[in-house]
């Protein structure tokens, strides 16, 4: 097969020869790849779409002064990646959640609850947010900083078409309808029109939907807040099928609907497009005599896993970055996007969230009507159930009631499982 | 006495056999590799579904069949199991018509034919994912610069359309079945014209003089049966392929906020169940074996459609495979 020139002068390469030069070159790569494992913490986080984040974690980290710590960014999809590796038998010592663990996770013995924190965080830390990943009086993660959504809108446009700002749902329906034409909808809550806010709509109807072992979504209050989402839908304002989903301005930036449901995270980007075109309320209450408004909070959370060397080192270091290391607590939160501190002595000194009457809103707005979802009673099953519901609801228009009907029996068999776990 | 099959073909065979070692040595990595990659899972997941199984490794209870009965009597497993149904439905017939069409055409034309069976091929190279982004992201996205929208302004349609949002209509069937017709019609025109090329011309020549004039008749009676074992191939194929339909469905109609309960078929269902935040493996294990049944049933029809391939030959009925061939 090979043509040889086995007695030529000229020093040639045979594959034989490349195929053993490359096979060796490998080999010895490996094996010196093996030779060295790494004694220290490895920590997880996900890919940040800010710029500059990467470097500041991994130069905080190399900081540290007890023990190496090894950062791995995680691009991708890493919510599924991070729920992966925790079942494996060797994950990272420290990763950060989205929103913190479920109870599942917790009952299979995967986290490592924070004894050494939990004495030093006190009042200072966001209670809501604490108690979202307290589980049987246990601390099992840190919240790093937290997010919320809000329902952000252009009040040129509302001059123009003179309504006024939306107060309760009754209110946004009509507003959406009024200012929506075929170039610029009235209102984006994303591509599945809001079936990510199944749990907010409820909470604002007046429902807790979790707080005791019977749920409450059945009331008339519910029914009527999913029959005005219905009308929203088929009044034909909401904007669909956009490129960019609810979590990027975009589509209200770009002039595509005039009011959207979007994050904290993404105000740097709304003002420096918009100007002072942007405003922000919370998501409205159903009625004037019913409900609250409601600004649904998330954080990401640094938890230890269960199979980590490390259970001591790993929390002490945890203390040192997210309790003591107060200024690099501050330029996560301000630096990269707009996050909202967990801490109240942060809040004082965080300047960047007094620069505009928007921030200032937005702030006192969320340290009023937060509320959390924690996934430690929020199942996913609870989750999926209330947006299925949503779904069925305002995209296939199908009775509230119904719908909430066949939704409130799941919600009822995960709770009494839950119950059963405490 | 006539030779059974096996003995016929060993007789044939040159030299003396040397084959066991070489077979063993060539093709043993492929055989574990299927073992670790298929076979193992398979037992283990028949395993996890008769435990409760949540967020570990390690099974919490054993429950018996009720994992099986949970999802059995589950409203969503029974609506994807009709979503596939419907899908099958759909794209099994319209990808068999038009293959054996385009195939055809490809085969009557002399003038350019490799150049057009190339065009029609290249798509099954093109990856699947990349596919469903741009289907989704530029050519049927919801909004009035989306291609499809602005074909239909075009065309006096002024109201964009949200192809992949709105269940009612379900606009979305054309997405998905467009983009899956794309990229697998040309693999099957390449099957079919390889079986029309089988066919014996002299057939039709035979025909004409014995009056059979028009195409039809000449598909009908001679083209058609000629290529029926290649035709139920294609159809088996194409069944099986329509069950393992998932990154259509999970690359368009998927966001990050999840998946919406219509056009929802069982392996996305299965997958978030397994492998989303509840990573219930013991309920996914049970859809699981019950696909698999399923699976079974459907490609064991392919039987009942070997009883017809059956002709008698001097008296005996044996398996069209087995008659003998001429040259």
């Amino acid at each position: 097969m090979y043509t040889k020139h086995a007695h030529s002068s000229i020093p040639t390469f045979s594959r034989r020869g490349v195929l053993a030069c490359t096979g060796s070159l490998a080999a010895s790569s490996l094996i010196q790849a093996c030779s060295s494992p790494f004694h220290g913490l490895r920590q997880w986080y996900h890919a940040y779409s800010e710029p500059g984040v990467r470097q500041a974690v991994v130069e905080v980290a190399q900081h540290y002064p007890h023990i190496p710590v090894q950062v791995e960014w995680i691009a991708g999809d890493y919510d599924r990646k991070s729920a992966v590796t925790l079942l494996s038998g060797n994950p990272p010592d420290i990763i950060e959640m989205a929103q913190g663990p479920s109870v599942d996770t917790i009952q299979a013995h995967k986290l490592t609850p924070l004894t050494r924190l939990s004495p030093q965080i006190s009042h200072d830390f966001n209670s809501t947010i604490l108690d979202s990943v307290t589980w049987k009086d246990d601390l099992y993660g840190i919240p790093q900083t937290i997010d919320a959504q809000l329902l952000f809108y252009r009040p040129s446009i509302l001059r123009k078409f003179n309504v006024s700002v939306p107060r309760t749902l009754e209110e946004l329906v009509h507003v959406a309808t009024t200012i929506s034409n075929d170039t610029t909808k009235g209102l984006f809550l994303g591509n599945t029109m809001g079936s990510q806010l199944a749990a907010v709509l409820l909470r604002a109807c007046g429902a807790h939907i979790v707080h005791s072992s019977h749920t409450d979504i059945l009331s008339p209050h519910c029914v009527y807040g999913l029959s005005l989402m219905q009308e929203l839908s088929r009044s034909d304002c909401l904007l669909v099928g956009s490129p960019i989903d609810w979590f990027n301005p975009a589509a209200l930036t770009t002039g595509l609907a005039a009011m959207q449901i979007c994050g904290t995270w993404a105000i740097p980007e709304m003002e420096k497009v918009l100007g002072t075109d942007v405003a922000a309320v919370p998501f409205p209450r159903l009625s004037s005599t019913v409900g609250q408004p409601a600004i649904q909070m998330g954080s990401y959370v640094s938890v230890i896993s269960h199979a980590s060397q490390y259970h001591a080192q790993a929390q002490d270091y945890m203390k040192w970055l997210w309790i003591e290391n107060t200024d690099f607590q501050l330029q996560f939160a301000q630096d990269f996007g707009l996050h909202i501190p967990v801490r109240a002595s942060l809040l004082h000194r965080a300047q960047k969230w007094k620069k505009t009457p928007l921030r200032q809103g937005v702030l006192s707005d969320v340290q009023r009507y937060g509320c959390v979802f924690s996934r430690s009673v929020f199942t996913p099953t609870i989750r999926q159930a209330l947006s299925d519901s949503y779904t069925h609801v305002v995209r296939e228009f199908t009775d509230p009631l119904e719908s909430l009907k066949k939704i409130a029996p799941i919600i009822d068999r995960e709770l009494s499982r839950i119950h059963a776990l405490r | 006495m006539k030779l059974s099959y096996k003995k016929r073909r060993k007789a044939v065979l040159p030299g003396p056999s040397l084959s066991l070692p070489w077979f063993l040595g060539l093709s043993l990595p492929m055989i574990l590799g299927i073992c670790v990659f298929t076979y193992i899972p398979i037992v283990i997941s028949l395993f996890y579904s008769f435990f409760d199984t949540h967020n570990s490794l390690q099974p919490r209870a054993f429950v018996g069949l009720s994992n099986y009965t949970d999802l059995l009597s589950d409203p969503n497993f029974q609506h994807s199991i009709v979503t596939f149904l419907v899908y099958t439905a759909i794209i099994v017939p319209l990808t068999f018509v038009t293959a054996l069409v385009i195939a055809l055409l490809l085969h009557s034309i002399h003038f350019g034919a490799i150049f057009f069976r190339t065009i029609v091929f290249i798509p099954t190279a093109c990856s699947a994912v990349t596919a469903a982004v741009i289907w989704k992201l530029s050519i049927f996205n919801g909004v009035r610069f989306g291609l499809a929208n602005t074909l239909l302004h075009a065309t006096g349609w002024h109201k964009p359309i949200a192809w992949l949002f709105s269940p009612d209509p379900p606009w979305y069937w054309l997405v998905i079945v467009s983009l899956r017709m794309w990229l697998q019609v040309g693999f099957y025109v390449v099957l079919f014209l390889a079986a029309l090329g089988r066919v014996d011309p002299q057939l039709y020549e035979a025909a004409s003089v014995d009056g059979v004039t028009t195409a039809w008749k000449k598909f009908r009676y001679i083209t058609w049966p000629s290529i029926r074992t290649v035709s139920t191939a294609i159809a088996v194929l194409l069944i099986l392929n329509a069950f393992q339909a998932f990154d259509e469905f999970y690359n368009l109609i998927g966001s990050l906020g999840g998946y919406p309960p219509y056009a929802r078929p069982p392996l996305i269902y299965l997958y978030y169940l397994a492998m989303g935040e509840s990573q219930d493996f013991g309920h996914a294990g049970a859809g699981a074996f019950i696909l698999i049944l399923l699976i079974i049933c459907l490609s064991s029809t392919r039987y009942i459609k070997n009883i017809r391939l059956r002709l008698p030959q001097r008296g005996q009925w044996m398996k069209k495979s087995e008659v003998p061939h001429e040259g």
